[in-house]
């Protein structure tokens, strides 16, 4: 159970990724509004891990082992009592690769298709305006269902859980969200966690995000008529708190721990409706529990488009 | 169905380039400056947009981020409630301060509808917002012109002159005169691109219905423990089984399909085209559209609960439920 950060690691980017409303790529934003109906979000997100790690310390890895995940969510966001309550749909394409050595010989287990649904809802507690800036604040819930398969075997087995598509549990998600634009600087934060179920005989921990991103549109210096394209830069700090998983009720030593990655990114909106983004996470600090598979990076590239 | 939508489409074809020939000309007389707080994320200006469009009386408006008011026209005097402007801009997750409202007033002559008029432009070249201020600073220094909206995204430009003073010739002059911009007067072509959309909705009709085949309705006999149904069902149309096999792939295919469709037929360019334009062969063709695009959407939305969504319910049930 080596490799579950890369299933965590994209059940939470998923939930927080689903958001059409602007700013900023990583963390979500307090807005519930600009819909206008609905919207679809979805993004190309590459996470390569090969670094293995004992108690956060690199070691040498005689296996060789490296992750691959490619993910490929669709997220539909609709407004559903307009400024006041936004509900999300989700569900992802993935593709899991691990290759490493065995016996002297190199294999590959891999499994794709798509991936656990989420159900999410925001709704905004606090709005307070003024000329060029506001401050929201806003409550996030939802639930996932587990949709993709949790059983899939290849030549060599049973698929280990981290590398099957869904999580076979019913999970729960929960957090606040607060956003804070005056002209050309943004400032989001979010507390969000997640409960995670059992599952028929295994069970992943908790997590505990921790989200914090700036942002500073770059171009134009002022922004005159709507609308205009403009871009943005972010700077984000990622951090995860996780509980160890539990196989038949045994807790798995080389599970949970706490991660710290720092995320640069650019945004740029061409139309009314339409913007592309990019961004590159890369781990600060890792402290893993036990003997686990570190993150090299995270990649993401995608796109939003409001509809109505 | 295929043969009839498609025969519609092109029965209208013909109509609709006709009716969108000519750019549309608007009379505006009264001028209603709102005050708008919060408006700091240009990305969520949208909805307020497309509200206050809506709004009865509203014939054109314009959004300033950086001065935080939204300005809208109307034709007549009065005929933009307040209420419903602070109604719907507070429904835009916006905050709505001070209303002003303006008659226009024109030297010389009573203001009246007939005494102005807007010239649509299309211009090529702009490629930032000094282009767009460029632009703007010339147009506003010709007699007789009242108002200049340059639309950087759309690459046009919707001018507001008096009648009988300023002709299209002489803004297009002075915009090529900066020496950088090609200008013409709008034309719209909007039947050609209803084609175009058609044709993509027809295939994510196509894809969708082929998913609902292969994979929903055979999972969901068989979650309503139908299996020798699913057997005979199979047996009939076997070219359904390799299809099955890779529905993750079909169903991302069509997912990507349906987004491009949703794009062509729900993008704002269509439906200002249609309504600036009018003509019923517009609308219905519009409406069409619509029609396929959604049938698909649903045909898929229906496939995804069967394919992935029963079994895990059904799952649940009978472990929470009947245990």
């Amino acid at each position: 159970m080596k490799f579950h950060y890369s299933v965590q690691f994209l059940i939470i980017l998923a939930s927080n990724l689903i958001f059409a409303q602007g700013p900023p790529i990583n963390t979500n934003t307090a807005f519930v509004m600009g819909l206008e109906g609905g919207a679809i979000r979805s993004y190309l997100k590459i996470v390569s891990k090969s670094t293995l790690l004992k108690n956060g310390n690199k070691i040498t890895d005689e296996m060789d082992r490296k992750v691959n995940v490619f993910a490929f969510p669709i997220m539909v966001p609709y407004e559903v009592i307009p400024n006041k309550l936004v509900v999300i749909g989700a569900i992802p394409y993935i593709k899991k690769e691990m290759n490493l050595t065995q016996n002297g010989q190199r294999i590959m287990r891999s499994n794709a298709g798509l991936g656990d649904f989420k159900l999410l809802a925001k709704y905004q507690f606090f709005q307070r305006d003024s000329r060029n800036s506001t401050l929201r604040m806003t409550g996030l819930g939802g639930i996932e269902f587990p949709t993709g398969k949790d059983n899939k075997s290849d030549s060599i087995g049973l698929l280990p859980a981290p590398l099957q598509l869904g999580s076979g549990s019913i999970d729960f998600i929960g957090g606040t969200i607060v956003t804070y634009v005056k002209n050309r600087i943004g400032f989001n934060t979010e507390v969000i966690y997640k409960k995670n179920t059992k599952a028929i005989d295994y069970q992943f921990g908790d997590v505990l995000t921790l989200n914090i991103a700036l942002g500073y549109r770059i171009f134009p210096k002022v922004y005159n008529i709507y609308p205009s394209p403009y871009s943005t830069v972010y700077i984000e700090l990622l951090s995860q708190f996780s509980g160890k998983d539990k196989m038949k009720n045994t807790m798995q030593k080389n599970t949970g721990g706490n991660i710290l990655m720092v995320s640069p990114g650019l945004q740029h909106v061409f139309s009314r409706t339409f913007l592309l983004e990019a961004s590159l996470q890369y781990p600060v600090s890792q402290k893993l529990n036990g003997i686990q598979l570190g993150d090299d990076y995270t990649f993401n590239f995608g796109f939003r488009w409001l509809i109505n | 169905m295929i043969k009839t939508l498609t025969k519609r489409t092109l029965f209208f074809l013909p109509f609709l380039i006709l009716v969108n020939g000519q750019p549309a000309e608007n009379s505006w007389k009264e001028k209603v400056t709102v005050r708008v707080d919060g408006l700091a994320c240009p990305f969520c200006a949208y909805g307020l947009e497309k509200k206050l469009e809506r709004l009865n009386g509203v014939e054109d408006l314009i959004i300033k981020i950086n001065e935080g008011v939204v300005i809208l026209y109307s034709d007549e005097k009065g005929k933009i409630d307040e209420k419903l402007i602070r109604q719907k801009v507070k429904e835009a997750g916006f905050t709505p301060r001070e209303v002003e409202r303006e008659t226009m007033e024109l030297s010389g002559a009573r203001s009246n509808g007939d005494d102005v008029k807007t010239i649509h432009l299309s211009i090529d070249g702009m490629k930032c917002e000094f282009c767009v201020l460029n632009i703007e600073t010339a147009l506003k220094n010709i007699e007789g012109v009242d108002e200049v909206i340059v639309n950087l995204e759309n690459n046009s430009a919707e001018v507001l002159v008096k009648k009988g003073i300023v002709r299209a010739d002489t803004l297009i002059e002075v915009i090529e005169g900066l020496g950088k911009f090609k200008a013409r007067v709008k034309k719209y072509k909007k039947g050609i691109d209803f084609m175009k959309q058609n044709i993509v909705n027809f295939f994510a009709l196509f894809t969708s219905t082929g998913i609902l085949l292969c994979c929903a309705l055979p999972a969901a006999i068989a979650a309503i423990a139908g299996g020798a149904a699913v057997g005979t069902f199979l047996t009939t149309f076997p070219w359904l089984i390799p299809i099955s096999q890779h529905k993750g792939w079909i169903f991302l295919v069509s997912g990507i399909l349906i987004g491009f469709s949703g794009f062509l037929t729900l993008r704002p360019h269509g439906k200002i085209a249609c309504s600036v334009t009018g003509g019923k062969g517009c609308e219905d063709t519009g409406r069409l559209t619509k029609f396929m695009f959604w049938g698909a959407v649903a045909v898929y939305g229906t496939g995804v609960f069967f394919s992935y969504g029963i079994v895990p319910i059904l799952r649940l049930l009978d472990k929470y439920m009947f245990t």
